[in-house]
Protein backbone atom coordinates (compact mmCIF):
# COMPACT_ATOMS: atom_id res chain seq x y z
CA UNK A 1 0.00 0.00 0.00
CA UNK A 2 1.63 3.28 -0.90
CA UNK A 3 2.54 6.22 1.47
CA UNK A 4 -0.36 8.34 -0.27
CA UNK A 5 -3.17 5.69 -0.04
CA UNK A 6 -1.75 5.01 3.75
CA UNK A 7 -1.92 8.54 4.77
CA UNK A 8 -5.32 8.62 2.95
CA UNK A 9 -6.52 5.65 4.73
CA UNK A 10 -5.74 7.36 8.17
CA UNK A 11 -7.57 10.72 6.97
CA UNK A 12 -10.82 8.70 5.64
CA UNK A 13 -11.60 5.39 8.05
CA UNK A 14 -12.27 8.07 10.99
CA UNK A 15 -14.85 9.93 8.73
CA UNK A 16 -16.44 7.00 7.20
CA UNK A 17 -16.39 5.05 10.03
CA UNK A 18 -17.96 8.03 11.95
CA UNK A 19 -20.91 8.12 9.26
CA UNK A 20 -21.47 4.51 9.16
CA UNK A 21 -22.62 4.18 13.23
CA UNK A 22 -24.67 7.37 13.07
CA UNK A 23 -26.37 5.89 10.16
CA UNK A 24 -25.95 2.75 12.17
CA UNK A 25 -27.67 3.89 14.95
CA UNK A 26 -30.40 5.90 13.47
CA UNK A 27 -31.59 2.64 11.44
CA UNK A 28 -31.26 0.81 14.39
CA UNK A 29 -33.34 2.72 16.24
CA UNK A 30 -35.70 4.85 14.43
CA UNK A 31 -36.48 2.52 12.13
CA UNK A 32 -36.17 -1.03 12.64
CA UNK A 33 -39.73 -2.22 14.70
CA UNK A 34 -39.37 -3.70 17.94
CA UNK A 35 -39.50 -7.07 18.26
CA UNK A 36 -42.09 -8.77 19.61
CA UNK A 37 -41.45 -11.52 22.04
CA UNK A 38 -38.24 -9.88 23.72
CA UNK A 39 -39.48 -5.84 22.90
CA UNK A 40 -37.12 -3.01 23.26
CA UNK A 41 -34.00 -5.63 25.18
CA UNK A 42 -33.91 -7.52 21.69
CA UNK A 43 -31.67 -4.06 20.20
CA UNK A 44 -28.54 -5.27 21.65
CA UNK A 45 -28.63 -8.29 19.25
CA UNK A 46 -27.80 -5.56 16.70
CA UNK A 47 -24.66 -4.68 18.34
CA UNK A 48 -23.69 -8.04 19.69
CA UNK A 49 -23.98 -10.46 16.50
CA UNK A 50 -22.38 -7.66 14.16
CA UNK A 51 -19.01 -7.52 16.83
CA UNK A 52 -18.76 -11.74 17.47
CA UNK A 53 -18.61 -11.98 12.98
CA UNK A 54 -16.06 -9.11 13.53
CA UNK A 55 -13.95 -10.69 15.83
CA UNK A 56 -14.48 -13.88 14.27
CA UNK A 57 -12.82 -12.11 11.06
CA UNK A 58 -10.09 -10.41 13.18
CA UNK A 59 -9.16 -14.28 14.55
CA UNK A 60 -9.18 -15.04 10.79
CA UNK A 61 -6.83 -11.87 9.93
CA UNK A 62 -4.29 -13.53 12.66
CA UNK A 63 -4.55 -16.65 10.89
CA UNK A 64 -3.45 -15.54 7.72
CA UNK A 65 -1.08 -13.37 8.75
CA UNK A 66 0.52 -15.96 10.68
CA UNK A 67 0.65 -17.85 7.91
CA UNK A 68 2.12 -15.28 5.53
CA UNK A 69 4.64 -14.06 8.39
CA UNK A 70 5.98 -17.97 8.41
CA UNK A 71 6.25 -18.39 4.85
CA UNK A 72 7.89 -14.84 4.03
CA UNK A 73 9.11 -14.09 7.30
CA UNK A 74 8.47 -10.51 6.72
CA UNK A 75 8.20 -8.25 10.04
CA UNK A 76 4.88 -6.71 8.72
CA UNK A 77 2.82 -9.41 8.89
CA UNK A 78 3.84 -9.99 12.55
CA UNK A 79 2.25 -6.67 12.89
CA UNK A 80 -0.93 -7.34 11.17
CA UNK A 81 -1.49 -10.48 13.21
CA UNK A 82 -1.11 -8.69 16.90
CA UNK A 83 -3.16 -5.99 15.46
CA UNK A 84 -6.00 -8.12 14.42
CA UNK A 85 -5.52 -10.22 17.62
CA UNK A 86 -6.29 -6.94 19.98
CA UNK A 87 -8.93 -6.10 18.12
CA UNK A 88 -10.60 -9.22 17.76
CA UNK A 89 -10.22 -9.04 21.90
CA UNK A 90 -12.10 -6.01 21.48
CA UNK A 91 -14.93 -7.32 19.68
CA UNK A 92 -15.32 -10.44 21.51
CA UNK A 93 -15.52 -8.53 25.04
CA UNK A 94 -18.45 -6.98 23.52
CA UNK A 95 -19.85 -9.76 22.71
CA UNK A 96 -19.16 -11.51 25.93
CA UNK A 97 -20.48 -8.24 27.69
CA UNK A 98 -23.69 -7.42 25.57
CA UNK A 99 -24.87 -11.28 25.94
CA UNK A 100 -25.07 -11.47 29.76
CA UNK A 101 -26.71 -8.06 29.57
CA UNK A 102 -29.11 -9.39 26.98
CA UNK A 103 -29.72 -12.81 28.94
CA UNK A 104 -30.49 -11.90 32.18
CA UNK A 105 -33.87 -9.93 31.45
CA UNK A 106 -35.01 -12.60 28.57
CA UNK A 107 -33.86 -15.82 30.35
CA UNK A 108 -33.60 -14.07 34.28
CA UNK A 109 -29.97 -15.93 34.51
CA UNK A 110 -26.42 -14.26 33.43
CA UNK A 111 -24.85 -16.48 31.75
CA UNK A 112 -27.14 -20.00 29.79
CA UNK A 113 -23.62 -21.55 28.34
CA UNK A 114 -24.91 -20.93 24.77
CA UNK A 115 -23.27 -22.40 22.29
CA UNK A 116 -22.27 -19.41 20.66
CA UNK A 117 -21.47 -17.83 23.76
CA UNK A 118 -19.62 -20.36 25.32
CA UNK A 119 -17.12 -20.78 22.37
CA UNK A 120 -16.39 -16.82 22.24
CA UNK A 121 -15.58 -17.36 25.91
CA UNK A 122 -12.90 -19.81 25.03
CA UNK A 123 -12.35 -18.05 21.72
CA UNK A 124 -11.29 -14.55 24.00
CA UNK A 125 -8.73 -17.11 26.45
CA UNK A 126 -7.04 -18.18 23.51
CA UNK A 127 -6.54 -14.91 22.09
CA UNK A 128 -6.01 -13.41 25.50
CA UNK A 129 -3.24 -16.00 25.93
CA UNK A 130 -1.57 -15.36 22.55
CA UNK A 131 -1.17 -11.69 23.76
CA UNK A 132 0.34 -12.69 26.96
CA UNK A 133 2.28 -14.95 25.05
CA UNK A 134 4.19 -12.11 23.05
CA UNK A 135 4.56 -10.09 26.12
CA UNK A 136 6.54 -13.54 27.63
CA UNK A 137 9.01 -13.19 25.12
CA UNK A 138 11.48 -10.39 24.51
CA UNK A 139 13.50 -11.62 21.11
CA UNK A 140 11.23 -10.05 17.84
CA UNK A 141 11.74 -12.67 15.57
CA UNK A 142 11.42 -16.06 18.37
CA UNK A 143 8.06 -13.84 19.43
CA UNK A 144 6.83 -13.25 16.03
CA UNK A 145 7.21 -17.15 14.87
CA UNK A 146 6.06 -18.38 18.72
CA UNK A 147 3.07 -16.35 18.18
CA UNK A 148 2.40 -17.22 14.26
CA UNK A 149 2.03 -20.83 15.51
CA UNK A 150 -0.26 -20.07 18.29
CA UNK A 151 -2.19 -18.17 16.17
CA UNK A 152 -2.38 -20.89 13.65
CA UNK A 153 -3.13 -23.63 15.91
CA UNK A 154 -5.91 -20.81 18.19
CA UNK A 155 -7.74 -20.66 14.77
CA UNK A 156 -8.34 -24.02 13.59
CA UNK A 157 -9.30 -25.01 16.33
CA UNK A 158 -12.13 -22.32 16.35
CA UNK A 159 -14.70 -24.71 14.00
CA UNK A 160 -13.71 -27.51 16.86
CA UNK A 161 -14.09 -25.27 19.76
CA UNK A 162 -17.66 -24.49 18.71
CA UNK A 163 -18.86 -27.72 17.07
CA UNK A 164 -17.65 -29.79 20.41
CA UNK A 165 -19.61 -27.11 22.24
CA UNK A 166 -22.56 -27.10 20.39
CA UNK A 167 -22.86 -31.12 20.62
CA UNK A 168 -22.46 -30.45 24.23
CA UNK A 169 -25.37 -28.75 24.89
CA UNK A 170 -27.78 -30.45 22.50
CA UNK A 171 -27.18 -33.35 24.92
CA UNK A 172 -27.76 -30.77 27.71
CA UNK A 173 -30.15 -28.18 26.35
CA UNK A 174 -30.05 -24.95 27.89
CA UNK A 175 -31.87 -21.16 26.55
CA UNK A 176 -30.22 -20.45 23.13
CA UNK A 177 -28.96 -16.38 23.57
CA UNK A 178 -30.41 -15.18 19.80
CA UNK A 179 -32.15 -17.08 17.36
CA UNK A 180 -29.63 -17.31 14.85
CA UNK A 181 -28.40 -14.42 12.57
CA UNK A 182 -30.50 -15.88 9.71
CA UNK A 183 -33.31 -17.56 11.72
CA UNK A 184 -36.48 -15.66 10.38
CA UNK A 185 -34.85 -12.20 10.53
CA UNK A 186 -37.19 -9.77 9.45
CA UNK A 187 -35.60 -8.23 5.97
CA UNK A 188 -36.34 -4.35 8.14
CA UNK A 189 -34.15 -5.93 11.12
CA UNK A 190 -31.59 -7.49 8.27
CA UNK A 191 -31.11 -3.53 7.47
CA UNK A 192 -30.19 -2.76 11.01
CA UNK A 193 -28.22 -5.75 11.48
CA UNK A 194 -26.37 -4.65 7.96
CA UNK A 195 -25.49 -1.33 8.84
CA UNK A 196 -24.12 -2.32 12.37
CA UNK A 197 -21.81 -4.81 10.84
CA UNK A 198 -20.80 -2.38 7.77
CA UNK A 199 -20.31 0.64 10.73
CA UNK A 200 -18.32 -2.13 12.39
CA UNK A 201 -16.17 -2.92 9.47
CA UNK A 202 -15.10 0.23 8.88
CA UNK A 203 -14.29 0.63 12.59
CA UNK A 204 -12.35 -2.64 12.31
CA UNK A 205 -10.55 -0.94 9.26
CA UNK A 206 -9.77 2.01 11.49
CA UNK A 207 -8.51 0.45 14.49
CA UNK A 208 -6.17 -2.24 12.61
CA UNK A 209 -4.33 0.71 10.67
CA UNK A 210 -3.41 2.82 13.63
CA UNK A 211 -2.66 -0.34 15.48
CA UNK A 212 -0.65 -1.60 12.70
CA UNK A 213 0.98 1.49 12.94
CA UNK A 214 1.92 2.01 16.02
CA UNK A 215 3.15 -2.09 16.00
CA UNK A 216 5.51 -0.17 13.21
CA UNK A 217 7.03 2.45 15.46
CA UNK A 218 7.40 0.11 18.07
CA UNK A 219 9.79 -2.41 15.78
CA UNK A 220 11.52 0.84 14.66
CA UNK A 221 12.15 1.74 18.41
CA UNK A 222 13.20 -1.70 19.17
CA UNK A 223 15.75 -1.91 16.36
CA UNK A 224 17.12 1.30 17.38
CA UNK A 225 17.58 0.10 21.03
CA UNK A 226 19.32 -2.52 19.91
CA UNK A 227 21.52 -0.58 17.73
CA UNK A 228 22.63 1.66 20.37
CA UNK A 229 23.34 -0.57 23.13
CA UNK A 230 26.48 -2.19 22.58
CA UNK A 231 26.54 -6.13 22.06
CA UNK A 232 27.21 -8.30 25.25
CA UNK B 1 2.29 -36.75 38.82
CA UNK B 2 0.48 -39.99 39.61
CA UNK B 3 0.43 -38.66 43.22
CA UNK B 4 -0.86 -36.01 41.96
CA UNK B 5 -3.95 -37.26 40.30
CA UNK B 6 -4.55 -39.58 42.74
CA UNK B 7 -4.21 -36.53 45.66
CA UNK B 8 -7.08 -34.97 43.36
CA UNK B 9 -9.21 -37.65 43.13
CA UNK B 10 -8.70 -38.02 46.98
CA UNK B 11 -9.87 -34.44 47.47
CA UNK B 12 -12.68 -34.45 45.09
CA UNK B 13 -14.22 -37.55 46.80
CA UNK B 14 -14.45 -35.50 49.84
CA UNK B 15 -16.03 -32.49 47.51
CA UNK B 16 -18.31 -34.85 45.95
CA UNK B 17 -19.43 -37.77 47.78
CA UNK B 18 -18.34 -40.79 46.10
CA UNK B 19 -21.56 -43.29 47.00
CA UNK B 20 -24.19 -40.81 45.67
CA UNK B 21 -25.88 -41.20 42.44
CA UNK B 22 -25.15 -37.74 40.93
CA UNK B 23 -21.30 -38.34 41.33
CA UNK B 24 -20.68 -41.38 39.02
CA UNK B 25 -22.43 -39.01 36.61
CA UNK B 26 -19.56 -36.82 36.65
CA UNK B 27 -17.37 -39.09 37.80
CA UNK B 28 -15.89 -39.44 34.04
CA UNK B 29 -15.16 -35.33 34.82
CA UNK B 30 -13.52 -36.18 37.66
CA UNK B 31 -11.12 -38.56 36.46
CA UNK B 32 -10.30 -36.09 33.19
CA UNK B 33 -9.93 -33.45 35.31
CA UNK B 34 -7.34 -34.90 37.94
CA UNK B 35 -5.18 -36.14 34.35
CA UNK B 36 -5.74 -32.78 32.67
CA UNK B 37 -3.95 -31.15 35.80
CA UNK B 38 -1.59 -33.83 36.29
CA UNK B 39 -0.78 -34.40 33.00
CA UNK B 40 0.27 -30.98 32.54
CA UNK B 41 2.04 -31.00 35.48
CA UNK B 42 4.17 -33.67 34.25
CA UNK B 43 4.36 -31.80 30.46
CA UNK B 44 5.67 -28.69 31.77
CA UNK B 45 9.23 -30.46 32.40
CA UNK B 46 8.99 -32.08 28.89
CA UNK B 47 11.04 -28.84 26.97
CA UNK B 48 12.20 -27.64 30.05
CA UNK B 49 14.76 -30.45 30.42
CA UNK B 50 15.76 -29.95 27.36
CA UNK B 51 16.42 -26.19 28.23
CA UNK B 52 19.68 -26.98 29.74
CA UNK B 53 22.93 -27.93 28.40
CA UNK B 54 21.36 -26.97 25.03
CA UNK B 55 20.07 -30.55 24.81
CA UNK B 56 17.28 -29.00 21.98
CA UNK B 57 19.77 -27.67 19.96
CA UNK B 58 21.73 -31.02 19.74
CA UNK B 59 18.61 -32.88 19.03
CA UNK B 60 17.94 -30.72 16.01
CA UNK B 61 21.10 -31.77 14.61
CA UNK B 62 19.94 -35.11 14.23
CA UNK B 63 19.71 -36.06 10.19
CA UNK B 64 15.63 -36.82 11.06
CA UNK B 65 14.85 -33.67 11.31
CA UNK B 66 12.63 -31.57 14.24
CA UNK B 67 9.46 -33.22 13.00
CA UNK B 68 10.80 -36.62 14.56
CA UNK B 69 12.31 -34.78 17.45
CA UNK B 70 8.30 -33.88 18.06
CA UNK B 71 7.07 -37.03 17.33
CA UNK B 72 10.11 -38.87 19.80
CA UNK B 73 8.71 -36.13 22.28
CA UNK B 74 5.18 -36.74 21.98
CA UNK B 75 5.54 -40.77 21.97
CA UNK B 76 7.38 -40.41 25.70
CA UNK B 77 5.01 -37.76 26.83
CA UNK B 78 2.00 -40.10 25.99
CA UNK B 79 3.40 -43.64 27.09
CA UNK B 80 4.74 -41.44 30.32
CA UNK B 81 0.96 -40.19 30.48
CA UNK B 82 -0.62 -43.69 29.65
CA UNK B 83 1.61 -45.25 32.55
CA UNK B 84 0.29 -42.77 34.77
CA UNK B 85 -3.25 -43.22 33.93
CA UNK B 86 -2.91 -47.01 34.20
CA UNK B 87 -1.86 -46.74 38.14
CA UNK B 88 -4.76 -44.19 38.52
CA UNK B 89 -7.28 -45.68 36.80
CA UNK B 90 -7.98 -49.12 39.22
CA UNK B 91 -7.79 -46.83 42.25
CA UNK B 92 -10.63 -44.23 40.91
CA UNK B 93 -12.48 -47.49 39.94
CA UNK B 94 -12.43 -48.51 43.58
CA UNK B 95 -13.23 -45.70 45.14
CA UNK B 96 -15.61 -44.85 42.59
CA UNK B 97 -17.72 -48.08 42.77
CA UNK B 98 -16.91 -48.62 38.73
CA UNK B 99 -16.57 -51.95 37.25
CA UNK B 100 -13.89 -51.92 34.99
CA UNK B 101 -14.24 -55.35 33.40
CA UNK B 102 -16.77 -54.74 30.88
CA UNK B 103 -16.26 -52.66 27.99
CA UNK B 104 -12.70 -51.90 28.89
CA UNK B 105 -11.80 -51.97 25.60
CA UNK B 106 -13.93 -49.02 24.66
CA UNK B 107 -12.34 -47.25 27.87
CA UNK B 108 -9.00 -47.75 26.71
CA UNK B 109 -9.61 -46.69 23.05
CA UNK B 110 -11.39 -43.22 25.05
CA UNK B 111 -7.96 -43.09 27.12
CA UNK B 112 -5.66 -43.55 24.20
CA UNK B 113 -7.18 -41.23 22.30
CA UNK B 114 -7.78 -39.10 24.63
CA UNK B 115 -4.15 -39.01 26.15
CA UNK B 116 -2.86 -38.30 22.79
CA UNK B 117 -4.55 -34.91 21.88
CA UNK B 118 -4.10 -33.60 25.21
CA UNK B 119 -0.11 -34.82 24.72
CA UNK B 120 -0.09 -33.48 21.17
CA UNK B 121 -1.09 -30.39 22.20
CA UNK B 122 0.92 -29.79 25.24
CA UNK B 123 4.03 -31.51 23.88
CA UNK B 124 3.75 -28.08 21.10
CA UNK B 125 2.68 -25.89 23.85
CA UNK B 126 5.25 -26.69 26.26
CA UNK B 127 8.01 -26.40 22.98
CA UNK B 128 6.54 -23.19 22.49
CA UNK B 129 6.65 -21.81 26.08
CA UNK B 130 10.23 -23.35 26.95
CA UNK B 131 12.10 -20.43 26.77
CA UNK B 132 9.49 -17.54 27.77
CA UNK B 133 8.73 -15.80 30.99
CA UNK B 134 6.25 -16.94 33.17
CA UNK B 135 6.71 -20.32 31.30
CA UNK B 136 4.75 -22.33 34.31
CA UNK B 137 1.69 -19.96 33.61
CA UNK B 138 1.59 -20.27 30.40
CA UNK B 139 1.56 -23.61 29.30
CA UNK B 140 -1.82 -24.04 31.16
CA UNK B 141 -3.10 -21.24 30.12
CA UNK B 142 -2.41 -21.53 26.32
CA UNK B 143 -3.00 -25.70 26.81
CA UNK B 144 -6.62 -25.29 28.14
CA UNK B 145 -8.75 -23.45 26.07
CA UNK B 146 -6.95 -25.46 22.94
CA UNK B 147 -8.00 -28.49 24.26
CA UNK B 148 -11.68 -27.54 25.38
CA UNK B 149 -13.21 -29.80 22.23
CA UNK B 150 -10.73 -33.10 23.48
CA UNK B 151 -12.36 -31.93 27.00
CA UNK B 152 -16.00 -32.26 26.26
CA UNK B 153 -15.38 -35.11 24.25
CA UNK B 154 -13.87 -37.22 26.43
CA UNK B 155 -16.14 -36.80 29.65
CA UNK B 156 -18.78 -37.19 27.79
CA UNK B 157 -17.58 -40.74 26.00
CA UNK B 158 -16.28 -41.49 29.86
CA UNK B 159 -19.73 -40.77 30.90
CA UNK B 160 -21.72 -42.71 28.24
CA UNK B 161 -19.29 -45.44 28.96
CA UNK B 162 -19.65 -45.43 32.71
CA UNK B 163 -23.67 -44.96 32.86
CA UNK B 164 -23.65 -48.37 30.65
CA UNK B 165 -24.87 -46.82 27.74
CA UNK B 166 -24.69 -48.22 24.16
CA UNK B 167 -21.38 -46.80 22.94
CA UNK B 168 -22.91 -46.14 19.70
CA UNK B 169 -24.07 -42.97 21.64
CA UNK B 170 -20.37 -41.85 21.89
CA UNK B 171 -19.58 -42.15 18.16
CA UNK B 172 -19.58 -38.45 17.98
CA UNK B 173 -16.91 -37.87 20.40
CA UNK B 174 -14.81 -40.60 19.45
CA UNK B 175 -14.80 -39.15 15.96
CA UNK B 176 -13.95 -35.56 17.09
CA UNK B 177 -11.27 -37.09 19.52
CA UNK B 178 -9.54 -38.63 16.12
CA UNK B 179 -10.23 -35.72 14.45
CA UNK B 180 -8.60 -33.67 17.05
CA UNK B 181 -5.69 -35.75 17.08
CA UNK B 182 -5.25 -35.78 13.66
CA UNK B 183 -5.53 -32.18 12.88
CA UNK B 184 -2.99 -31.25 16.12
CA UNK B 185 -0.31 -33.80 15.46
CA UNK B 186 -0.44 -33.13 11.70
CA UNK B 187 -0.14 -29.00 12.03
CA UNK B 188 2.65 -29.61 15.15
CA UNK B 189 4.40 -31.10 12.72
CA UNK B 190 4.23 -28.51 10.18
CA UNK B 191 4.92 -25.94 12.65
CA UNK B 192 7.75 -27.65 14.87
CA UNK B 193 10.67 -26.26 12.43
CA UNK B 194 9.19 -23.10 13.28
CA UNK B 195 8.94 -23.50 16.80
CA UNK B 196 12.47 -24.31 17.72
CA UNK B 197 13.75 -21.96 15.53
CA UNK B 198 17.13 -19.90 16.62
CA UNK C 1 -34.92 -0.19 29.54
CA UNK C 2 -32.41 -0.31 31.78
CA UNK C 3 -30.11 -3.48 30.37
CA UNK C 4 -29.86 -1.86 27.32
CA UNK C 5 -28.63 1.33 28.34
CA UNK C 6 -26.18 -0.51 30.25
CA UNK C 7 -25.12 -2.61 26.97
CA UNK C 8 -24.76 0.59 24.79
CA UNK C 9 -23.24 2.35 27.33
CA UNK C 10 -20.50 -0.94 27.63
CA UNK C 11 -20.17 -0.77 24.60
CA UNK C 12 -19.41 2.67 24.33
CA UNK C 13 -16.92 2.55 27.07
CA UNK C 14 -15.05 -0.16 25.51
CA UNK C 15 -14.64 1.40 22.40
CA UNK C 16 -13.37 4.77 23.62
CA UNK C 17 -10.91 2.57 26.09
CA UNK C 18 -9.02 1.44 23.17
CA UNK C 19 -9.62 4.35 21.36
CA UNK C 20 -7.37 5.72 24.10
CA UNK C 21 -5.14 3.21 24.58
CA UNK C 22 -4.47 3.20 20.63
CA UNK C 23 -3.68 7.40 20.72
CA UNK C 24 -1.54 6.89 24.13
CA UNK C 25 0.29 3.99 22.76
CA UNK C 26 1.10 5.94 19.52
CA UNK C 27 2.32 9.32 21.12
CA UNK C 28 4.54 7.55 23.82
CA UNK C 29 5.94 5.41 20.92
CA UNK C 30 6.38 8.81 18.80
CA UNK C 31 8.12 10.49 21.72
CA UNK C 32 10.31 7.73 22.65
CA UNK C 33 11.52 7.63 19.03
CA UNK C 34 11.37 11.19 18.32
CA UNK C 35 13.99 11.04 22.18
CA UNK C 36 15.79 8.16 20.90
CA UNK C 37 16.49 9.91 17.53
CA UNK C 38 17.70 13.26 19.69
CA UNK C 39 20.10 11.65 21.66
CA UNK C 40 21.84 9.27 18.23
CA UNK C 41 22.30 12.54 16.93
CA UNK C 42 23.83 14.15 19.70
CA UNK C 43 25.91 11.07 20.58
CA UNK C 44 27.23 11.35 16.82
CA UNK C 45 28.43 15.56 17.56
Amino acid sequence: MGKRTWNLAGALLPAITAALLLIAFYVVFLEVPTERTMGVIQRIFYVHVPSAWISFFAFFVVFVSSLAYLATGQARWDWAAVSAAEIGLVYCSIVLTTGPLWAKPVWGIWWTWDARLTSTLVLFMIYVAYLLLRNAVSDPSRRANLAAAVGIIGFLDVPIVYMSIRWWRTQHPQPVIAGGAGSGLDPEMWRGFLWCLAAFLSLFAWYFRERYRMERMRAELESLQREMSPRP
Amino acid sequence: MMVFALILIVIFSFAFEPTAEETRRIAGGLLWIAFTFAGILGLSRSFARETTNECLQGLLLTPAGPGAVYLGKLASNVAFMLAAEAVVLPIFAVFYNIGLGSRFPWLAGILLLGTWGFASVSTTFSAITANTRMRELMLPLLVLPISVPLLIAMVEATATWIAGEPMREAYLWLQLMTGFDIIFTVASLLLFPYIVEE
Amino acid sequence: MRNLFWAYAAVWLIHLGYLFRLASGQKKLSDDLAALKKSVVERER
